[in-house]
């Protein structure tokens, strides 16, 4: 076997023509980034793309707090309002929440299954490069003439038709752009996955990291598409006369909703199933003990995946629906919280006589156990049908998805970087302030968060820049959280800057000692190509993190 | 999946094409599902 280290994509050109294996490494310059086509690169791209993202849509929500700090009407306009919301919601879904995570498999899967690279090593360059053009062009509209979209995330029709400013026909652009990038992004994970593993390595000796993301990849991949196709729909009723969406002309604005969360409730899974693999990854390195029940963890996940598309109404008990269709969708909405209690059992079971340690990242992912865990029961609160009547579309169903999307979702994210940065890099974050950062952003965003509960419940609207002074103190309870919580994204950006400029070398592959996993077999910090030669099946056993001893 | 022992009597550019076939198979069928159901999203709602 060869022990040139060339990048795949080359490898690829090679098979067809004559070629020679060269040695390389990355090109220079700004054109290495351009150019590439190497896993690692891309995969640190999206997260850096991701980044950036999460601070532009945090300085929105900068905005929405500032002005919530009081009721009445002080610093922005309504519309602008409604605006900052708006993009808000879709920058942190399509700009950070998804691209981080893409992110990290781009890092991880290669990694972690024994394969040189990603299977389509170009079209992965592309899934990339797509994203700062649809980013840009979505930021763009808040300075069209008559505004940015101002809808709401979930766009309903005829708001984002009828009734919408010129802007949205580039926001419908940017939507496809994104939805395009995140189909050609899971097509090539599911193809990597399927084809590209160490041989011998089955299915069921992947790391869960792998699993959660080959099953998020074909939710993706059945979701994503009904999104096109609703803005596609937007697109046709805005400029070509047809009325897909406009009563007037025979459509049905309802209809919107239904293909709306027929997305939108398998996109939230989008966001939280990797989030389960970076959790069940990190447990059992900081417990000492292989992850308990791996095999109810994946068939728990792919449960999870198919319910996700049979309870989508949840999101659409108050829109006029027969009792019978109520029922059916709060049961099956129920039901889903079956599989998400294995696991969140499964990570206690790990953990428990487990000989733990508190590192940065296990602190990350205790407290998305705990925290993920109140977001789950304000869900099943809010798919009691007859008490959504009480609670929809006011802030508790806010406080719902950001326990779910921050405290769940993004704390993962937060908790694989401190995981696998030191692999990345070779270097070691300082921990002490880490370990800061952390108590810092988990005292603040309960600040920030758990009071929009005890707001929902009273009563008080979602997406509203003004309310009645009931509604005054908790509030201002909130918006302090809200801005301490801000303010710790400050020391989390020197945290890591900091680590990859001056950290402490890391030489040890195995930078956490009681880690598992086949990252772990490769040097510190990883080299730009990696797996030359696939691993044994012994490796692959030895480094399983869910069978034998740690 | 190869297995270990298939994998033994393969070269790494024979692997490499094994796998390529694999992948772009895989790549074309998934891209074909997706097709297919973004124009079942509009053609249902015709
Ligand atoms: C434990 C299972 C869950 C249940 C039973 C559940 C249930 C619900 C229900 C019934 C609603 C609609 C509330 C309303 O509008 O009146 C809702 C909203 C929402 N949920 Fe969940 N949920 C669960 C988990 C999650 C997860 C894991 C995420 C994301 C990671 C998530 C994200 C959201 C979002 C973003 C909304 C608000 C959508 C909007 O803007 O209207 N949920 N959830
Ligand atoms: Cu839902």
């Amino acid at each position: 076997m060869s022990t040139t280290t060339t990048d795949l994509q080359d490898e690829i050109d090679a098979l067809g023509k004559s070629h020679d294996n060269h040695h390389h490494g990355p090109e220079k310059g700004v054109m290495r980034w351009i150019k590439t086509t190497n896993h690692k690169d891309i995969g640190t791209l999206y997260l850096w793309f991701a980044f950036i993202m999460l601070l532009t849509g945090g300085a929105m929500a900068m905005v929405i707090r500032a002005e919530l700090f009081q009721p009445g009407l002080q610093l922005v306009e309504p519309q602008f309002f409604n605006q900052m919301t708006t993009l808000h919601g879709l920058i942190m879904v399509f700009g950070a929440i998804m691209p981080a995570f893409v992110g990290l498999a781009n890092w991880q899967i290669p990694l972690m299954i024994g394969a040189k690279d990603m299977a389509l090593p170009r079209m992965n360059n592309w899934s990339f490069w797509i994203l700062p053009f649809a980013g840009a062009m979505l930021l763009s509209t808040l300075f069209m003439k008559g505004g940015g979209p101002a809808f709401g995330w979930t766009f309903y029709a005829p708001l984002s038709t009828t009734f919408a400013p010129d802007s949205t026909d580039f926001f419908i652009f940017a939507i496809h752009m994104l939805g395009f990038s995140s189909i050609m992004g899971a097509i090539n994970v599911i193809a990597t996955i399927l084809n590209m593993r160490a041989p011998g390595m089955k299915l069921m000796d992947m790391p869960l990291f792998v699993w959660t993301w080959l099953i998020t990849a074909f939710l993706l991949i059945a979701a994503m598409p009904v999104l096109a196709g609703a803005v596609t729909m937007m697109l046709t009723d805005r400029n070509f006369g047809t009325s897909f969406f406009d009563a007037a002309g025979g459509g049905d604005p309802v209809m919107f909703q239904h293909i709306f969360w027929f997305f939108g409730h398998p996109e939230v899974y989008i966001m939280i199933l990797p989030a389960f693999g970076v959790v069940s990854q990190i447990i059992p390195t900081f417990a000492r003990k292989p992850l308990f029940g791996y095999s109810s963890m994946v068939y728990a996940t792919a449960s999870i995946a198919l319910l996700s598309f049979v309870v989508w109404a949840h999101h659409m008990f108050l829109t006029g629906m027969p009792v019978a269709g109520q029922m059916y969708f709060m049961y099956a909405t129920i039901m889903i919280s079956v599989p998400t209690g294995v696991k969140v059992f499964n990570w206690v079971t790990t953990m428990w006589r487990g000989s733990l340690s508190f590192e940065t990242p296990m602190l990350w992912a205790v407290a998305f156990v705990i925290l993920f865990t109140i977001g789950g029961f304000s869900g099943l609160m809010l798919g009691i049908a007859p008490a959504d009547i009480q609670y929809h579309d006011t802030y508790f169903v806010v406080a719902h998805f950001h326990y779910v999307l921050v405290t769940g979702a993004l704390f993962s994210i937060i908790a694989a970087v401190f995981y696998w940065l030191p692999k990345w890099c070779g270097r070691m974050y300082n921990q002490k302030l880490a370990k800061i950062h952390f108590w810092w952003a988990v005292i603040s965003v309960n600040i920030l968060f758990f009071p929009q509960h005890f707001l929902g419940l009273a009563g008080m609207p979602r997406r509203i820049p003004d309310y009645s002074l009931q509604f005054a103190d908790f509030n201002m309870i909130s918006s302090i959280g809200g801005f301490v919580f801000g303010a710790s994204f400050l020391l989390l950006t020197y945290i890591i800057v900091d680590c990859i400029r001056n950290g402490e070398r890391v030489k040890e592959p195995r930078v956490w000692p009681s880690a598992k996993g086949l990252e772990w077999t490769i040097p510190t910090p990883a080299p730009y190509h990696t797996f030359d030669k696939p691993p044994g099946k012994e490796l692959i056993l030895a480094e399983s993190s869910h069978t034998g001893a740690h | 999946m190869i297995s270990k022992e298939e994998a033994r009597f393969l070269s790494e550019e024979e692997l490499l094409k094994r796998q390529r076939k694999g992948a772009t198979l895989t790549a074309t069928i998934v891209a074909m599902i997706a097709f297919g159901i973004f124009f079942f999203t509009l053609y249902s709602n015709m």
